[in-house]
């Protein structure tokens, strides 16, 4: 399935002492999130640009890690991220609220 | 990840949990992991005490609003607004004092909208018509009404000026007929209007509020010169029984029931390390919160980022913050910070 998670829009920032954690306003529960440097990394990937795949190979260039793993937890976060309304999924033009 | 839910109407943005041992073990767990960062490179949560004048004098002021001091210029506010806006902070609540007692109230606001930060305001409902209410429904994304008790003789009595609470709730009225979503009501419990809680509660729903919120006074300022107008341990464990119980049974419709803990707060600060928030005051001292009033910088000098990055980001470990914090065990060892209150600490 190609698809391309893009962050919604909102206010959004690098954080912490070497600026890889990322905390961002989740417009659905209007609370703060902060993400660790791997979910950040994500997150910021979701720039409506790259695929699904794109980002787990710009993963596994940045992580050392196993590609079947990481390409599971990489789904599960990007789930997580659609479910708070953080990303959204656009495949073939309709938008997806789950990958599988 | 870790969600820091901001309580963007209280004085001090209390991240409060009602299971915190569970939270400071997922934070040990977080920690243990590096999945923590060991400060943020701003503030999450801003409060920002524009002004020191009031109309009203209450029993409890932890500011001692209202008061004369050397107040910040429209310029200076605007130039506070700008930083805040290039710092992405995710919250302010505009405070006081009473906010609106400002001309340029509204001028921040907008200011603030226009940056696209996220703000909020509390306000004692006094000099709200239906025009000021309008600009409420267009600058701020929700709005806290202060109501300290259910009928003109409680809450008058606690703010000490006859007027106040028709006033207060028409204020209400007037932010519901403007279309604000969100308008919350705090209520301080002092000895006066503790016991009217539940009838407050009932008030709450009948004006359609969306949250009431209390929490045990911080004894600084007013409230620790009239240290006999603060409920007993007792009073306040009954009180957060109600609140708990009433949760529980899911009886207040849309009205949600909220408890605020000063001192959970600071132990979270404690153990947490790093600094969510920061207070800005009528004069631009900077502190990390009105619980722990230590001026760590001034917005005239260096501005937000500079006090920020100088001490309040790690502000909780400073050893003074750290060792006089750690002796807190109830709210009422804080009265004994206040001697303390707008010293400077050397950073
Ligand atoms: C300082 S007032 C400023 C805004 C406005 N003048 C008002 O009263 O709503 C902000 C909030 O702090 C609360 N407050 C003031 N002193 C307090 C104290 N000692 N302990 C707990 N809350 C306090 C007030 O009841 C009010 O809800
Ligand atoms: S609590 Fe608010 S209304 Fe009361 S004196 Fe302080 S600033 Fe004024």
């Amino acid at each position: 399935m190609i698809g391309y998670p893009k962050r919604m829009p909102t206010l959004w920032r690098w954080d912490g002492e070497d600026e890889k954690h990322i905390t961002l306003i989740v417009q659905k529960t209007m609370s703060v999130q902060l993400l660790n440097p791997t979910a950040a990394y994500i997150y910021y990937c979701c720039d409506g640009e790259k695929t699904l795949d794109d980002i787990i190979e710009l993963f596994l260039k940045k992580y050392n890690v196993e590609k079947g793993r990481i390409t599971q937890d990489v789904k599960e976060f990007l789930n997580f991220l659609i479910s708070i309304g953080a990303v959204c999924y656009e495949h073939n033009g309709h938008s997806v609220n789950k990958l599988t | 990840m870790l969600e820091l839910m901001p309580d963007v109407f209280s004085p001090d943005f209390t991240v409060y949990r009602d299971d915190y041992e569970d939270f400071f073990t997922y934070i040990d767990e977080l920690n243990q992991h590096n999945l923590l960062p060991k400060y943020f490179t701003a503030p999450v949560f801003i409060l920002w005490e524009i002004t020191s004048k009031c109309p009203l004098n209450c029993l409890y002021c932890y500011n001692n609003s209202p008061k004369k001091v050397d107040e910040l210029t429209t310029e200076q506010l605007l130039q506070i607004a700008e930083e805040i806006g290039k710092l992405k902070v995710f919250a302010v609540c505009l405070s006081g004092g009473e906010p609106s007692a400002r001309p340029d109230f509204f001028t921040i606001a907008e200011r603030l909208l226009d940056l696209k930060i996220p703000t909020s305001t509390i306000t004692n409902g006094w000099n709200i018509d239906s025009d000021k209410a309008k600009n409420y429904a267009k600058y701020f994304q929700s709005v806290q009404v202060s109501l300290d008790g259910p009928n003109a003789e409680i809450h008058d009595k606690v703010r000490r000026r006859e007027g106040s609470f028709d006033r207060a709730v028409r204020a209400i009225k007037l932010f519901k007929e403007s279309g604000i979503d969100r308008i919350s009501v705090s209520f301080a419990a002092t000895v006066h209007n503790i016991d009217s809680f539940p009838s407050v509660v009932e008030l709450c729903q009948d004006l359609g509020v969306s949250s009431l919120r209390t929490q045990p006074l911080v004894i600084i300022g007013r409230a620790g010169i009239n240290h006999q107008e603060v409920p007993t341990k007792e009073q306040f464990e009954k009180l957060r029984e109600y609140i708990r119980n009433t949760k529980k049974e899911g009886q207040k419709g849309c009205l949600e029931l909220e408890w605020g803990d000063p001192v959970s707060h600071i132990r979270t600060g404690l153990r947490l390390g790093f600094s969510l928030s920061m207070r800005i005051t009528a004069e631009g001292f900077l502190s990390l919160t009105p619980y722990a009033p230590y001026i760590m910088g001034h917005v005239l000098k260096g501005g937000i980022q500079q006090g920020w990055e100088k001490g309040l980001r790690t502000g909780w470990l400073h050893p003074r913050v750290k060792e006089e914090m750690s002796k807190i065990s109830s709210i009422y060892d804080i009265q004994y910070l206040d001697d303390k209150a707008l010293s400077y600490v050397h950073l």
